[in-house]
Formats: structure tokens, C-alpha cells, sequence
């Protein structure tokens, strides 16, 4: 299969040494009628509209994998390059790169005492290198760009996505074009337009956003990562699922719970572990999936819980706008996944969000943003209705860091006490506590 | 002539209203319709609609008025 690239062929050659590198990536193929695409900038079905993915030659790769060639990778998301849509003839330098991944899995007993679980683990990718989960699909999906000749980078988003794709293009030298909402909090304007892009604030709903970035999507050849990449973009999550079962000494844990926007990273840490199974590189053995949302803004969950598996698409209103995605992109396949691993969904309101970021912060240091408190609460909801065993092991998702979201707190904390400078004030204010 | 990709969502007291032919009808569009699930609860249709501006502009808002969900079938281009 030949993929044509601004006139010139770009052909997979699976299996085969592209300079340093192996890539075993095939082609496209249509999720839901399965008819095969060539690999380009392209995202939906020509035929029936549904959902592209990158399909592999597992064996190929099988044959070519192991723990042994991962550790000797970098130590970032890159160790897995091989399991990553690299398409042929990239090599390690082509890659853009700013570190993201290997972020740290580590145990959280305190915060699992409050919750209820005996074997609860935190995977923190608040320390990526924009600070969100973000740069792992970022960084792959300018990889890939970048191999398509595009010189272009853009997104449309209210955070994490507009740091990632910004502070990516700027390390890869490439132009960025940012779209952000025009009401979006000061904050978050400044942490991408830091990195020079042309940020354009778009007066007007999420819906009016939505629909003129679909169409600037549709009218320029830029490398639109969650639109015409969006492939080899949410590959990039399959990370997360690599990391935690390297980290746990190559083995699955019992049970992962995430945050849920479009629902893709939850379905690619499914996709992962299955991938680590069908590679050999962990034993087989069961594992569940289940998924976290804002009240505001849970048609995924919503679906799951009726019954229907029907996700309607919903006007978000929630305090966690990095999870507010109304017409979420994979809602059915989170579903999907949820349902064949055995776990579940749940929603949270704003307050349960709050006290989620709380918890968290006052139980393990770790200061997330609000998807980190929906995961949280959610976790806490799961546990109590005994949709988590509080004997499995579990990982919870910590997906950004709470600095992008200080006005999400600000009511609920602040200093215990303000006193004079005096000695006298000051026992006086601990006498009082 | 424009073409568009709605994905249509159905309460479920439209559902066996004939609200995709009158997109034919009343505003002069040609429909192509490519996947769809409906039961006798709620359903979606993706669509592809081909007419000028306008007339995709008068359809949509007809479907909105009437209690449809008109969304890309790619999902939300906003992300977080």
C-alpha cells in the first residue's frame, strides 16, 4: 500500500531497518466497515465515516520486541517507538521530542486508606513537559507530521492540547496556529502563547469554536493533530498502558481508572495491555477498565449507566473544561472496552471534583488539575458501589497539574490564619485551631 | 454546492417522524446516508448533505428546532 504525500509516495516498509529504526505501521483501516486507508492525513472513512486506526504487523513486531530492546530505549515515551505509529524511514533524531513519558508510577497508601483500597498506585503525568498527558499524543502525532511534510502544527482546545501542540512546535521549529475559546482564563492563554504560536481567540461558543476549526481543518493543509492526524495522535495514550506495566515489573494491574474526555485514552490503555499480551511481553492475565467524568459532562457515562451504550452528545457545563468535550470522539469505544473488561463509569459534580483535587493533595502531595479530582471522586463512587475490590490493584490516571486550574480551588483554600507579625498573634491563632 | 457530515441524534419521540426526508423536501438538500443505528428509543444517522450555504444553514436549524443533535461525526474538534 502506497500512501501519496504531497505527490511523492510515502511506502510502509514494515519489518524492514529504516536507518536505526524498525517500523512495522501497515496502513489505516476503517474501525467500524474495516476497509483499509492509506497512511496520510487522514482521520474518518471515505466510505461509511467511521473512525480510522493504524493497523501493525503484530508479528513482525513480536519477533522484534522485547523488554530487553524497551529498557534499552530512551526514557521517555520513545522506548516504545516500535509499538508506536514511527511511520518507515524515521529516524530517533526525527523525532519530536521534548521528554515526555516514563512520568512516575508510584504507590499512594494514604490516599488509598481514605478511599478504601489496599494496593492503590498514582500514574503522575502532571510532569510531562507541559504538564499534561497531552505531550505523549502531541509528540507522536508532530512525529508523524513532520514525516508527512507538513511544516504546520495545529489544535483547537481549552488547555493542555494548546500548551502541548504550542511548546511541540516551537522545539520542532515548526509554525503552530492555536485556537483557544476568547473567554478561556488568562492562565491558560499565557501558557501557550509563551511559546510563540499565532493564538487565535474565537469569540462564540464551544459550538461555534467547534465548527469554524472543522472547517479551517477541512481548508488548510496543516498537521491538525486531533483532526487529520488523529490516527497516529491518540496513539499516543498507548503510552500510559506500556509505562504502567513496565513499571509494575512487566506485569497488569487489576484495574486502571481514567478520566474521560473523548474517551481515547482510556480505550488505548485497553488497546495497550492487550497489545503487551499479544506481544509476550506480559503474562495474560484479566484486567478492567473504568472511566471518570464531570457530572457537566458525562454523555459517556450517561450511556454506560442507562444502559444504552448510546452516546448523545451534551452541552458542557463543568468546572473540569479539560474533560468538557460534549461530542466525544470515542464515547461508544470506551463503552466498548468498559463493558468487555467488566469495569464502569462514573460522574461527579463540581463539588465532588474539588474535594477530589483535595484529597489528593492533602493525601499524597500531588497537586492535579481537575481531571485528576474527577478521577478521584470517581474512584471514590467506584469503590463505594463495589465496582472496585478494595483488594486490586489499582492505578488511577493523574492526567495534569493542578496550576492550570488554581481558580478551581481558590473558594476552598487559602491561608489557615492571617495574623500581625507578633509573636502573641501568632499562638494565639494555633491556640484557637 | 457545499457537502457536509452531520451525525444525527434522535429522541425518541422523533424517531418515526419523517424528519430526514423533509431535509429533502422542504430544503432542497440531497442526502447520502452512509452508517445508522436506531431502535425504538433513540437512534443516530450520519449523513452526508450536499446543497448551497443556505440551504444547509435553513436544514440545520430546522433539525435543532426540532429537537435533533446535529454534530460532526469526527467527534469535537475543542479538545481539553
Amino acid at each position: 500500500m502506497a500512501a501519496l504525500i504531497e505527490g511523492r509516495a510515502l511506502v510502509p516498509r514494515h519489518g524492514t531497518e529504516e536507518g536505526t529504526r524498525v517500523s512495522f505501521v501497515q496502513g489505516l483501516r476503517c474501525r467500524e466497515c474495516a476497509r483499509p486507508a492509506e497512511i496520510g492525513p487522514v482521520h474518518v472513512c471515505e466510505l461509511c465515516f467511521g473512525p480510522l486506526e493504524v493497523v501493525y504487523d503484530y508479528e513482525a513486531m513480536a519477533a522484534a520486541v522485547s523488554r530487553a530492546s524497551i529498557a534499552a530505549g530512551p526514557p521517555s515515551l520513545w522506548r516504545y517507538a516500535d509499538l508506536l505509529p514511527a511511520l518507515p524511514g524515521t529516524a530517533a533524531e526525527d523525532r519530536v521530542d521534548l521528554g515526555a513519558g516514563l512520568t512516575p508510577l508510584v504507590p499512594a497508601p494514604r490516599l488509598g486508606a481514605a478511599l478504601g483500597l489496599d494496593d492503590l498506585w498514582l500514574k503522575n503525568d502532571t510532569v510531562n513537559p507541559s504538564f499534561s498527558f497531552k505531550d505523549r499524543v502531541v509528540s507522536v502525532a508532530l512525529t508523524v507530521a513532520r514525516r508527512l511534510g507538513f511544516d504546520t502544527a495545529a489544535c483547537a482546545s481549552t488547555g493542555n492540547l494548546a500548551n502541548s501542540v504550542a511548546a511541540h512546535a516551537a522545539h520542532a521549529g515548526m509554525d503552530a496556529y492555536v485556537f483557544v475559546p476568547a473567554d478561556l482564563e488568562q492562565g491558560k492563554v499565557l501558557a501557550s502563547a509563551v511559546y510563540g504560536p499565532t493564538l487565535i481567540a474565537v469569540k462564540g461558543t464551544y459550538d461555534d469554536v467547534n465548527r469554524l476549526c472543522g472547517e479551517i481543518a477541512s481548508e488548510h493543509r496543516w498537521a491538525f493533530v486531533n483532526v487529520n492526524l488523529r490516527p497516529f495522535y491518540a496513539e499516543g495514550s498507548k503510552t500510559i498502558g506500556f509505562e504502567i506495566a513496565e513499571q509494575l515489573d512487566w506485569t497488569l494491574p487489576d484495574h486502571v481508572v481514567a478520566p474521560m474526555a473523548s474517551g481515547s485514552m482510556l480505550v488505548k490503555i485497553d488497546k495497550a495491555f492487550d497489545e503487551l499480551t499479544r506481544l509476550g511481553l506480559v503474562e495474560e492475565r484479566p484486567w478492567r477498565v473504568s472511566g471518570a467524568q464531570a457530572s457537566g459532562c458525562a454523555p459517556i457515562a450517561t450511556a454506560m449507566k442507562d444502559g444504552t451504550g448510546f452516546v448523545r452528545p451534551v452541552k458542557p457545563s463543568t468546572v473540569a473544561k479539560s474533560l468538557a468535550i460534549g461530542n466525544p470522539a470515542d464515547g461508544f469505544y470506551a463503552i466498548d472496552a468498559v463493558r468487555r473488561t467488566g469495569g464502569w463509569m462514573e460522574d461527579v459534580s463540581d463539588a465532588e471534583v474539588v474535594e477530589g483535587m483535595r484529597l489528593l493533595a492533602s493525601t499524597e502531595g500531588l497537586f492535579a488539575e481537575t481531571a485528576g479530582g474527577v478521577t478521584v471522586a470517581s474512584l471514590r463512587r467506584l469503590v463505594a458501589t463495589g465496582r472496585v475490590d478494595p483488594t486490586e490493584r489499582v492505578v488511577a490516571v493523574i492526567s495534569g497539574i493542578g496550576l492550570k486550574t488554581l481558580d478551581a480551588v481558590a473558594d476552598v483554600v487559602g491561608p489557615t490564619h492571617t495574623i500581625d507579625a507578633g509573636y502573641d498573634d501568632f499562638a494565639a491563632a494555633i491556640s484557637a485551631q | 454546492m457545499a457537502i457536509e457530515r452531520w451525525h444525527l441524534t434522535f429522541p425518541g419521540h422523533l424517531i418515526a417522524e419523517p424528519v430526514v426526508s423533509r431535509l429533502v423536501s422542504d430544503h432542497d438538500l440531497v442526502i447520502n446516508l452512509r452508517r445508522a443505528d436506531i431502535d425504538l428509543e433513540v437512534g443516530w444517522i450520519i449523513l452526508e448533505v450536499s446543497g448551497d450555504d443556505d440551504r444547509l444553514a435553513a436544514g440545520r436549524a430546522y433539525l435543532e428546532e426540532a429537537g435533533v443533535t446535529v454534530a460532526d461525526p469526527g467527534g469535537d474538534v475543542l479538545l481539553g
